[in-house]
């Protein structure tokens, strides 16, 4: 079985690797949801790749193919001029008439540019020839064979009609592909895209979400095959110490390599600063390295914290030891962002993940809490496949029973550090426990911490 | 390479104890308000001092600084042991006095415990630690957190080069909380008065308990000189 790419890197892994060659492909969803886009995408890759396409349009003229397409770098007019496109605007009765004629000008058009894939955009027009499903469902049946036996693979976008449970389109293709443009309870909006079928190869189940790039679409897969397939990770010796003496007391040396963190703590007791410290100690090691994810603070106020306490993070960033990523949580896109981690953990190599906070990061999914585990586990097993260390920082509410912000987070952790404080005659004091730690003895209990000038200070000895 | 003697040479013993007490114990100084525990206490340090020892000095009761003119007064000078790096005072108020350390919060057992450890973990060895008084702390703890925090301070900085010496008011805690304590230490004295002689209190030292070596467990009559300390007399009873 051959396979081709889409150009949508993200849907080629949801596909398992593309389309069946000669197999043919329907693209559903309402309107704006991307159809066009993803059909056109896939022709263009294939015109790069040596096989040639046509794009028949009953709807838009070839201008405006043209220009939507000019938005993603696609120049549909040369590829067209060097025979190797054709965008043909036309009406479904005609190209019903001309593909049943084998030497008719469609059939012609394909044999001179040698096409190797067709997109029909879209099949919902047929409807203007006959409104009987069997008489459709025949028509189609045809003109998809006729393309087939031709070697064509064939596109065919169709409108997503809510009224219609399923139709006959979707026993007939071979692949489908459903794009929807879902309400969020947060006020926004998520582009997803799920394969419902894929005759004779495997496909990634479930909704991914998609965006619009300036390269086409961009699909960010629910989970990573190679990743998440993985059942077995052996346990990494040795410690990443923090550097902060109490801390590495009460943790039995340092962090366990591998270990994914849970940071909790209501909001001031010290999170961003320990974890600040922490980077810093860590990178006094030149061969180390640590990315800071911040969701909340901007870049320049967490340099200038740094700094009150000594922590020249600048320094860090001009030896290529620090990256601090800032992204807007309301921006997020969490599939997206856990791809970009993937790999960016692979080129980077680090040595220390730091997430500023995990409840900024999970916003935009925060209203399905069965959403939010799924995102978290993937998170934390990104980290892990990459032996990264991880402090992930989840603000607990004031006076709640739970643990993090959502209640679960600890379960997926290797470890868990509980900051808070305790009211004390006219003043509150802070105070450190080390709740949980996997595979490593340690301290528990709670103990007394500070925030002095040169950073956390615990008050345990040994 | 230096070596050092390490039994430790205080001359209020001298006589009374058979053979020296090593380094490495601790000691509690019990007595009643003016019998002269913090006198032994200064005489403590500053013999270690000026055998080249050094010192820790955790004033209690008063401000350390007050401590220091308390000790220049009688006869002690502390500046040049401080300046030399030999003599660290702490202060468990707050001090404005860049050379006393300071202890926040007494109250604070964990904070206690950290800042004198780690006080005590640089000084120079062999090093002499004196409390004064531990009374002042038992009042902002329960009996049974403040024999807690003793017994967790002695495992903390028990040390082959340091001794220590707690000093308490007699009554400090009741009676059972008292004996608990005892089992702490390794060398209890206590400061008596007696009797009274002429309206005079006559002060006298007795050794109750000592787990290193034999002793002469009869009170002796003793006297506070300036610029010395307590003077015993070992002879009291030969006569």
């Amino acid at each position: 079985m051959q396979q081709f790419s889409t150009g949508v890197k993200g849907l080629d892994i949801v596909l398992c690797g593309g389309l069946r060659v000669g197999s043919s492909v329907l693209i559903e969803g309402a309107p704006g949801s991307g159809k066009t886009t993803l059909g056109v995408q896939t022709i263009v890759e294939g015109v790069k790749a040596g096989d040639p396409g046509i794009i028949l349009t009953f709807e838009q003229f070839p201008d405006q193919i043209y220009r939507d397409s000019a938005r993603y770098g696609w120049d549909l007019p040369t590829m067209e001029r060097e025979n190797k496109l054709k965008v043909i605007c036309t009406s479904p009765q005609v190209i019903n008439d001309q593909l049943l004629q084998v030497s008719g000008p469609i059939n012609q058009l394909i044999k001179n540019i040698g096409a190797k894939r067709i997109l029909i955009d879209s099949f919902t027009h047929f409807r203007r020839i006959s409104m009987e499903e069997t008489n459709l469902r025949e028509l189609m049946f045809s003109l998809m064979n006729s393309l087939k036996q031709r070697g064509l693979t064939v596109l065919f976008t169709k409108e997503f009609s809510p009224v219609e449970a399923e139709s006959f389109e979707e026993y007939l293709v071979d692949t489908i592909i459903s794009l929807t443009y879902q309400e969020t309870p947060t006020e926004g909006r998520r582009r997803l895209v799920e394969v419902l079928k894929s005759r004779g190869h495997e496909h990634l189940p479930g909704k991914h979400s998609f965006k619009f790039s300036s390269e086409g679409l961009q699909v960010f897969p629910r989970h990573l095959p190679q990743i998440d397939e993985i059942n077995e990770l052996k346990v990494l010796p040795g410690v990443l110490p923090t550097g902060i003496e109490g801390l590495d007391s009460l943790l039995g040396g340092g962090v366990p390599n591998g270990s994914n963190i849970l940071l909790c703590g209501p909001a001031g007791v010290g999170k961003t600063t320990l974890s600040l410290q922490t980077i810093h100690n860590a990178l006094q090691d030149r061969s180390r390295k640590a990315v800071l994810f911040l969701h909340e603070e901007m870049p320049e106020y967490i340099l200038r914290r740094a700094e009150s306490f000594g922590w020249d993070f600048r320094k860090f960033i001009e030896q290529g030891q620090l990256i601090i990523k800032y992204e807007d949580f309301i921006q997020i896109d969490i599939d997206e962002y856990l791809l970009k981690l993937n790999e960016m953990m692979q080129a980077v190599g680090p040595s220390l993940v730091v997430v500023d906070t995990l409840p900024t990061l999970m916003h935009n999914v925060s209203h399905d809490i069965q959403l939010v585990a799924e995102k978290i586990a993937r998170l934390t097993r990104v980290i892990k496949y990459h032996r990264c260390n991880s402090l992930l920082i989840s603000p607990s509410t004031f006076g709640a029973k739970q643990i993090g912000r959502f209640g679960f987070e600890e379960s997926f952790c290797d470890g868990v550090i509980i900051l808070g404080t305790v009211s004390f005659e006219d003043a509150r004091k802070r105070h450190i426990e080390v709740y949980k730690l996997r595979n490593q003895k340690h301290i528990t209990g709670l103990h007394r911490m500070e925030i002095t000038e040169e950073g956390i200070r615990i008050f345990y000895v040994r | 390479m230096i070596t050092y003697n390490l039994g430790i040479r205080f001359s209020p013993l001298e006589g009374i104890v058979r053979g020296t007490i090593p380094f490495g114990t601790t000691w509690q100084v019990r007595g009643e308000s003016g019998a002269g525990k913090s006198t032994l206490g200064f005489q403590f340090l500053m013999q270690g001092l000026r055998q080249g020892e050094s010192a820790v000095y955790v004033a209690c009761d008063e401000p350390a600084t007050r401590v220091r003119e308390d000790m220049n007064f009688f006869g002690f000078s502390t500046e040049p042991y401080e300046q030399e790096g030999k003599l660290v005072l702490v202060d468990t108020y707050e001090s404005s006095d860049p050379r006393v350390l300071c202890i926040k919060d007494r109250g604070d057992s964990q904070e206690f415990l950290y800042i004198l450890t780690r006080i005590v973990r640089q000084m120079p060895r062999p090093c002499r630690l004196i409390l004064d008084s531990l009374t002042s702390l038992s009042a902002v703890y329960s009996t049974k957190a403040f024999i807690s925090l003793i017994q967790d301070k002695n495992r903390l900085l028990r040390d082959p080069e340091v001794v220590i010496m707690d000093i308490y008011l007699k009554s400090t805690l009741e009676e059972a909380g008292m004996y608990a304590l005892t089992n702490a230490y390794d060398v209890c004295l206590d400061l008596l008065f007696p009797d009274e002689k002429g309206g005079v209190p006559q002060r006298s030292l007795r050794i109750h308990k000592l787990r290193t070596s034999g002793y002469d467990p009869r009170p002796f009559p003793c006297f506070i000189k300036q610029g010395v300390g307590l003077v015993v007399d070992k002879e009291f009873y030969v006569r």
